[in-house]
């Protein structure tokens, strides 16, 4: 363990306040919720390095001993009335925030990890931590110090009227996510990763997945909780931005889940594994003990044949021989989706508007007839790979979430709006609510703390606007009826399948055909010439040069390599420029601009020569001219070389050599 | 707000909504043009592809966006045009991307208004030695000169090329297209050697209106319709369905046959301006692309001429 500066209680205690409690939550369900990432970032605040762990600790021990038979009864009785116990209520909500199974503990294990926590054995007889026993009074303490002390601006903490268990319920309560929980996570967090990283709501991503009921239960009751609904969003935004890119799976076993590529070619299947993040090649052995090299992102390794067979019983791990090596989820299961992305057909968790591709061997889906569909190479016996299959081919579990929340059904619906992906739609475009209900109801915008808006009524079959809520990014939840309705507006969408279509001229079957998908394209060739949008690709580099072009209101003179001067403006702009707008102005192009050599600037604030190559130039009179009155004026180099200002200054001595000659 | 103020709001948030989906089905993209109200979807979806921004798989009924890219504008060297995918804060994104580069880019605050016909143009100034570079640092792809680049693709524009030897359904109805005015005959009268040469309108379950052309007595159905004035027999006094004007930079187009889509693309990308409807009599317009120089109107002509039998 490494060595901690002590950290004083009262300085933690108020560090932790900041952290958990946030003043002008008025209003607001609040839990104590302090996991280990709640500790560390107290600590920051309150100015201490260390190990979080060893800080708390050290601030208990500080007021009073931790011994066995002791145990909390001398933090409590030293610290007396609230908020000065608040370390000790942290540490027993801690405690509960680590619970999972693990080689030493099961899951239920409370004591076991408050009294780790507290650097001691398991106390006998019970409880396992001796003072425990006061803890839940002390939390009602707070409770009601939060909400006369400080008068509720830190919010009302909800703890629960008949605990079970009567003693450690309580700060099991407090937590919004178990150590267990988060870990369950993982297979969410795998499955919905493009729509995370776009920022939709995990909240309503987790109520509307069966995934949900994978989570203890204290977890579930809070996801029925309304008023629990904005800390436990804080949460899961937390557990996903803490996420190590690892899933647990049913067997407990971590690993990485790797990004898994198929190969489909008419007779020939291939799966291809790549570890996203992986900076060097590493080696690892497949369940046969097949020795492998799994390459560096994004380079990819073809999995032995052997491999697919596995996955019948679960997924299939790559290990690395090392004991606390590298664990990589190459195959997820007996039933794999693959959906088309830019760079072929990709592992996916759900299927939406595209049909996907399915390599599956449970009996529910190879037992149907696919006719055509069932693509044609060797696989294990048992399996099936079945090329597009829609969503609706597929178990309710495997499809995106739906467009609208899934609620009980009713005579009112959403519609219209600008949909993104499931239940999300474009900020300031929400849809609009129509029903068909014979009376006027209200609609009700229920806010994050639990108040109610009535936003207006929903009229027999007139549609209802949600514009209050139209400019509020995030997840509104809407009542009406008896129904209620979670609509998030976004700012991003998932961006998926830009540059899938061009029109692809040459090609004579084609030419007359419309912008197509690339694969349609590559049965012809892939033809060359694909017009995308303002772009032609694969027909080699444009024949266009970047012109010389100056940015100056008044005049300028050009002079050329052959000693001609020429003077040159921007001219008025187009009509359909002013029609379109556009300010005057801007750059504007000199003609014929291979043969210019110097561009002199005519500005009253701001005269200036422009070297535009470094070439001789023939000094004819009308040069020297120029020269004279530009002798002054700053040399910019536009592409002529470091040495312009010399070669300008070699200009104006001749001009005044020619004009001293003249005088004389 | 003015009806044009709307439309133009509307059309942006369409671009804004086909931006961040990425892609999606022609159904998708009906409704949302039914929540922002702008009418018809073949056309609204017609002005999104000729200026750049998204293509249209007819057979399959998607769209995808096209990628950013910049481009040049003709004869305005100092100023580039952005199309293609246009997601929320992407302007601002250009700035930023301009500011980190440390060019000397102005980007513009707003998209050109284009008065309720199309999203607004995104038009930025820069040094043209600097528009590589810059679009590179931004995520856009660079193509200069992308209208020359278009028309040097055109493909000859023939009968056999552009047709599909189809006879329509006669389970449906369809009706004569008259060859000088080019507009629908439901009215013509019965022919009683049956079905005259000339061009076909049909109205069908998938197409509300699927052109065909009957030419000594072989039906030929054109996938894109916009061929078929350019490509049926028309009478030797009727007036041209194409011309420059040169001094002005304008490429008129009679409103009764539209440009196909790669060559309206290639028009309109001389400015990034839809053409403006000028009416000249009810029903009847012309279509002027402006800042069309010689060598693309001429390339665009002939392409089509050409293809007159």
């Amino acid at each position: 363990m490494e060595p901690a500066a002590p950290l004083s209680l009262e300085a933690l205690t108020g560090a932790l306040l900041e952290e958990l409690l946030l003043a002008g939550s008025d209003g607001h369900t609040v839990l104590l919720g302090c996991d280990d990432q709640a500790l560390r970032a107290a600590c920051r605040r309150a100015g201490a390095s260390g190990d979080p762990s060893l800080l708390l600790h050290g601030a208990l021990a500080g007021v009073a001993p931790l011994t066995l038979d002791g145990g909390l009864r001398g933090a409590l009785n030293a610290l007396r009335e609230p908020p000065a116990d608040l370390v000790v209520l942290c540490a027993c909500v801690l405690a509960a925030s680590r619970m999972r199974a693990d080689d030493q503990h099961a899951t239920q294990a409370y004591y076991a990890r408050l009294a780790e926590l507290l650097g001691l054995a398991v106390h006998e007889p019970w409880p396992g931590v001796a003072g425990f026993e006061r803890i839940p009074e002390r939390f009602a303490r707070f409770a009601r110090w939060l909400e006369r002390d400080q008068r509720g601006g830190r919010g009302r903490l909800a703890l629960p009227s008949n605990p079970q268990p009567s003693l450690v319920g309580v700060p099991i309560s407090q937590v919004l996510l178990r150590r267990v929980d988060r870990d369950r996570l993982g297979v969410l967090f795998d499955r919905y990763q493009g729509a995370l990283r776009i920022g939709r709501d995990p909240l309503r991503l987790l109520r509307a997945s069966s995934l949900r009921h994978e989570l203890t239960a204290p977890a579930q009751r809070l996801l029925e909780r309304p008023e629990m609904h904005e800390p436990l969003r804080a949460a899961l935004l937390a557990a996903y931005q803490a996420w190590d890119g690892t899933v647990v799976d049913a067997r407990g076993r971590r690993s990485r889940a790797g990004a898994v590529r198929l190969g489909l070619s008419p007779g020939r299947m291939t799966l291809n594994v790549s570890l996203p993040g992986l900076e060097s090649a590493a080696d690892v052995h497949d369940p046969d003990g097949l020795a492998l090299r799994l390459p560096a992102w994004p380079q990819e390794l073809t999995l032995p044949a052997g491999c697919l067979a596995h996955a019948a019983t679960g997924p299939v791990l790559l290990t690395s021989p090392a004991a606390s090596g590298l664990r990589v989820r190459a195959l997820p299961g007996p039933l794999m989706l693959f959906d088309t992305a830019e760079t072929g057909f990709w592992l996916t968790g759900t299927a939406g508007e595209r049909p996907v591709i399915v390599l599956t061997c449970e009996p529910g889906l190879t037992g149907r007839a696919w006719g055509a569909r069932r693509a044609n190479v060797p696989l294990p016996a048992g399996w099936a790979l079945i090329c597009d299959v829609s969503a609706d081919e597929l178990p309710a579990e495997l499809r995106d979430p739906p467009e609208e929340e899934p609620t009980s059904v009713g005579p009112v619906s959403l519609a219209g709006g600008l949909p993104l992906e499931a239940g999300a739609w474009l900020l300031d475009h929400p849809p609009v609510l129509v029903g068909d209900l014979g009376e006027p109801v209200p609609v009700d915008l229920v806010e994050a703390d639990g108040r109610r808006r009535q936003l207006g009524e929903l009229l027999d079959k007139e549609p209802f606007a949600l514009d209050a809520i139209a400019g509020r990014a995030g997840t509104q939840t809407i009542e009406v009826a008896g129904q209620t309705f979670q609509v998030e507006l976004a700012t991003r969408g998932l961006r998926a399948g830009v540059g899938a279509f061009a029109h692809y001229p040459r090609e004579p079957r084609l030419a007359f055909a419309g912008a197509v998908d690339t694969e349609t394209a590559a049965t012809w060739g892939p033809p060359a010439g694909a017009v995308c949008g303002a772009a032609v690709d694969g027909t080699g580099d444009p024949a266009w040069r970047p012109p010389v072009t100056v940015r100056a209101q008044g005049l300028v003179y050009a002079i050329r390599r052959d000693g001609t001067v020429t003077p040159h403006n921007q001219g008025p702009a187009p009509y359909w420029a002013r029609q379109a707008g556009l300010p005057p102005g801007g750059p504007w192009p000199i003609p014929d601009p291979d043969t210019v050599v110097w561009a002199c600037v005519q500005s009253r604030s701001y005269p200036r020569v422009l070297a535009l190559r470094d070439e001789p130039v023939t000094l004819s009179d009308d040069v020297l001219d120029l020269a004279d009155r530009f002798a002054d004026a700053p040399v910019i180099d536009r592409g002529a070389g470091e040495g312009a200002p010399g070669r300008w200054l070699v200009l104006v001595d001749a001009a005044r050599e020619e004009e001293a000659a003249l005088d004389g | 707000m003015a009806e044009a103020d709307r439309r133009q709001a509307a059309h942006d948030a369409l671009l804004a909504w086909c931006s961040e989906l990425g892609s999606g089905t022609w159904e998708q993209f009906k409704r949302a043009c039914a929540h922002l109200r702008l009418g018809g979807p073949t056309s609204v979806a017609r002005v999104l592809s000729v200026l750049g921004h998204v293509e249209f798989d007819w057979r399959a009924r998607r769209f995808a966006c096209a990628p950013a890219t910049l481009t040049t504008i003709q004869g305005m060297p100092g100023r580039f045009l952005v199309c293609g995918q246009r997601p929320l804060g992407h302007l601002e994104g250009l700035r930023l991307a301009a500011e980190h580069a440390g060019v000397d880019i102005d980007v513009a605050r707003e998209p050109a208004h284009q008065f309720g016909a199309g999203p607004g143009t995104v038009i930025i100034d820069a040094d043209p030695v600097e528009a590589a570079e810059f679009a590179q640092l931004a995520g856009l792809r660079f193509a200069p000169d992308v209208a020359c680049a278009i028309v040097d693709e055109l493909p000859a524009v023939s009968l056999e090329t552009a047709g599909e030897p189809t006879a329509p359904d006669e389970r449906f109805p369809g009706c004569p297209v008259d060859p000088d005015t080019l507009i629908d005959r439901w009215d013509a009268p019965a022919s009683n050697g049956g079905y005259i040469d000339g061009l076909w309108a049909w109205r069908t379950l998938r197409r509300q209106r699927a052109v065909y052309l009957r030419r000594e007595g072989q039906w030929w159905h054109l996938p894109v319709g916009e061929y078929g004035p350019y490509l049926t027999t028309r009478p030797k006094d009727a007036p041209d369905l194409l011309d420059h004007d040169r001094a002005n930079r304008i490429l008129i187009v009679d409103g009764r046959a539209p440009l196909p889509e790669l060559h309206a693309r290639a028009a309109v990308l001389c400015s990034g301006r839809l053409p403006l409807p000028q009416p000249y009599a009810p029903g009847f317009r012309l279509d002027h692309y402006v800042n069309v120089p010689a060598e693309i109107a001429e390339a665009i002509i002939t392409n089509l001429t050409e293809a007159s039998p």
